[in-house]
């Protein structure tokens, strides 16, 4: 079994990734190594470099060192929009949807790079246009039927509920058809049986769209719960990595969490 | 195009043919006006109020389109007299109205894209500096380039061939490209930037192409109008396009509505009507035996602060207003969207 896991292509593989703002090193050697169909748990404390992670993968920041692959492929360099072509999607930790766009729109917006009409049908309206258009609703409504949004379909997005934008993104997400899903604090600011719900969620559409997940989350039990490899960040640089038990049962991770030694147990308790 | 969408059009060509017969030149050049400015502001609407990105470009873009389609258009024999030092090719040449109007736009958008190319990457208002700095350019070429543009003298005589069909015609397919546009893939991506650039991109939305295609497809349009007012005021010289029209057409945009095109069609109406009747009542009106000159401007100039005191998202605040359907169809593909610009 493990060496077949070996000799098979790792989905991203990144090696001494940095990025340094002004002096302050944000993130600084960090390496990772993703296998397809895997959920890889990221965890640290506040500023220790999460979501710069992402924004180094996505291409929002260009990094200051090291290299990103994804399929086999450089991605280092890419515009952020070719590099969700090439199947990264990512939600983020403030939820960021287009609010004057209504609930469908904003799924049709990250369907439409795969049905694309061209600038000269769109302005003459000619079926192929309209039969796209058509297509992209109807996908589109699809989707949203699983998130169990399809009856605010036309609503502005600005005026859903908290818990209903973090669906709605994840779907906008997965609008992209994207092989590996980036999620950023998805439980944030969630109840508890809205986080039973969200967990659900993830393990199914792990398995419905065949997905390469990595998160980042604070919320112990939803980590705990859905990753099967855990990293654990500190001021920009991997201090572990494991299965959820063993990062449960790392000093230096308690550590970095409380500030000294106190067992696991406590954290999932607090969460 | 449906049948509601063909019977509006029906009832404004009638109205236009009565119009024309109806009212004197005075009127009739009003009206004219009125188009062309609708034509500039439903145009910059694409970049101000879709895209998000704020051009103060519409100015030179239609000083591109007027100076090209003038040389175009001149018959031979007067160019020889206006600009003798005009090469001889060019000199020969007289092309038609339409073709010479649509050089003039796709001229207007050639310089877009050489100024977007290197603006339009960046992040923020540089293209409010880029396209300040494109007006001054284009001035200054428009006084020194004598052999084509006779400097500061200016072209007059130009033939007198705008009417109200060409602008009306012009207006409608302005009108409905920008819908078009608006209504697509391609709206739903220039929306997304206008309200997340980032976000858009993360969904495969290639932020710097759709900042691009609104731009030049606005310059486009501002040559077309740059070309009409040309050969309806038959006389052009480089201060004809001066920030003083962009800051109108930006007043008509704001007034009415970014992100709406109706909002840009009651603007431009509201916004060329009321200045020009309120010059009729200043030049009547006296106090104590002085006519008030500049009463017009004041008004003007209050209201606009009202708009943007007590409705800053503009008259129609990014929503469309829907004329009522005479004919039933089964609708498309209805839209629901809110502004988010104000």
């Amino acid at each position: 079994m493990s060496a077949v896991m070996a000799e098979k292509p790792f989905l991203l593989e990144a090696e001494g990734l940095a990025k340094a703002f002004k002096g302050l090193l944000a993130v600084h050697n960090y390496h990772v190594r993703v296998s397809k169909g895997e959920i890889l748990g990221i965890i640290g404390p506040n500023g220790a470099g999460k979501t710069t992670v992402f924004n180094l993968i996505t291409g929002v920041l260009p990094p200051t060192r090291g290299w990103i692959r994804f399929q086999g492929h450089n991605i280092v360099g890419r515009a952020p929009h070719e590099i969700a072509r090439m199947g990264i999607a990512r939600t983020f930790q403030n939820i960021r949807l287009f609010r004057a766009l209504s609930v469908r729109e904003n799924v049709m917006l990250g369907l439409q790079m795969h049905a694309r009409a061209g600038l000269g049908e769109t302005i003459l309206s000619l079926p192929r246009f309209l039969e796209r258009e058509r297509r992209l609703a109807d996908e589109a409504m699809h989707l949203l039927e699983l998130f169990d949004l399809d009856h605010l379909w036309a609503s502005p997005a600005q005026s859903l509920s908290f818990g209903h934008q973090r669906r709605l993104e994840i779907a906008t997400a997965l609008a992209t058809r994207p092989s590996l899903l980036l999620l950023d604090e998805p439980a944030a600011g969630m109840n508890p049986s809205e986080k039973e719900e969200l967990m659900g969620l993830i393990h199914h559409i792990h398995k419905e769209f065949d997905l390469t997940i990595i998160i980042i989350e604070h919320d112990m039990r939803v980590i705990m719960g859905i990753c099967q490899r855990i990293q654990t960040l500190n001021y920009g640089e991997v201090i572990a990595e494991g299965t959820p038990a063993e990062i449960q049962a790392n000093p230096r991770v308690i550590e970095a969490y409380l500030g000294h030694s106190q067992p696991m147990g406590t954290l999932l308790q607090r969460a | 195009m449906n049948k509601n969408t063909l019977f509006y059009l029906a009832l404004l060509t009638g109205l236009l043919f009565l119009a024309q017969s109806l009212l004197n030149d005075y009127y009739q050049r009003v009206l004219a006006v009125v188009f062309i400015n609708i034509i500039l502001t439903v145009s910059l609407n694409l970049t101000n109020g879709f895209v998000g990105d704020f051009s103060l470009g519409h100015a030179a873009f239609m000083s591109i389109g007027a100076y090209l389609s003038a040389v175009l258009t001149l018959p031979p024999a007067s160019k020889a007299g206006l600009m003798p030092q005009l090469p001889a090719w060019l000199g020969q040449l007289e092309v038609p109205f339409l073709a010479a109007t649509i050089l003039g736009g796709l001229l207007a958008a050639l310089v877009a894209a050489v100024v977007g190319i290197p603006v339009l990457r960046l992040r923020g208002h540089y293209l409010a500096v880029a396209t300040l700095g494109l007006m001054v350019i284009v001035r200054v070429v428009a006084i020194n380039w004598t052999a084509v543009t006779r400097g500061a003298k200016g072209i007059n005589g130009l033939p007198a061939f705008t009417n109200l069909w060409w602008v009306f015609g012009w207006a409608v397919v302005t009108v409905y490209v920008v819908w078009r546009l608006v209504n697509s893939s391609y709206g739903r991506a220039m929306i997304a930037i206008r309200e997340d650039a980032t976000a858009a991109a993360a969904r495969g939305v290639n932020v710097t192409a759709h900042r691009m295609l609104a731009f030049c497809v606005g310059a486009f349009f501002a040559g077309i109008a740059g070309a009409l007012w040309g050969h309806l005021i038959t006389a052009i010289t480089p201060h004809s396009f001066s920030f003083l029209i962009t800051f109108n057409v930006v007043v008509m945009l704001v007034v009415g509505g970014m992100g709406s095109i109706s909002g840009s069609i009651l603007g431009a109406t509201v916004m060329t009507l009321v200045p020009e009747f309120l010059r009729r009542v200043e030049t009547s009106l006296s106090l104590g035996g002085h006519p008030l000159y500049g009463l017009s401007q004041i008004i003007i100039a209050v209201t606009i602060t009202l708009v943007m005191i007590f409705r800053r998202q503009g008259l129609l605040g990014g929503r469309e207003v829907q004329l009522p359907r005479l004919f039933d169809r089964q609708r498309a593909l209805p839209q629901a969207r809110v502004d988010t610009t104000g």
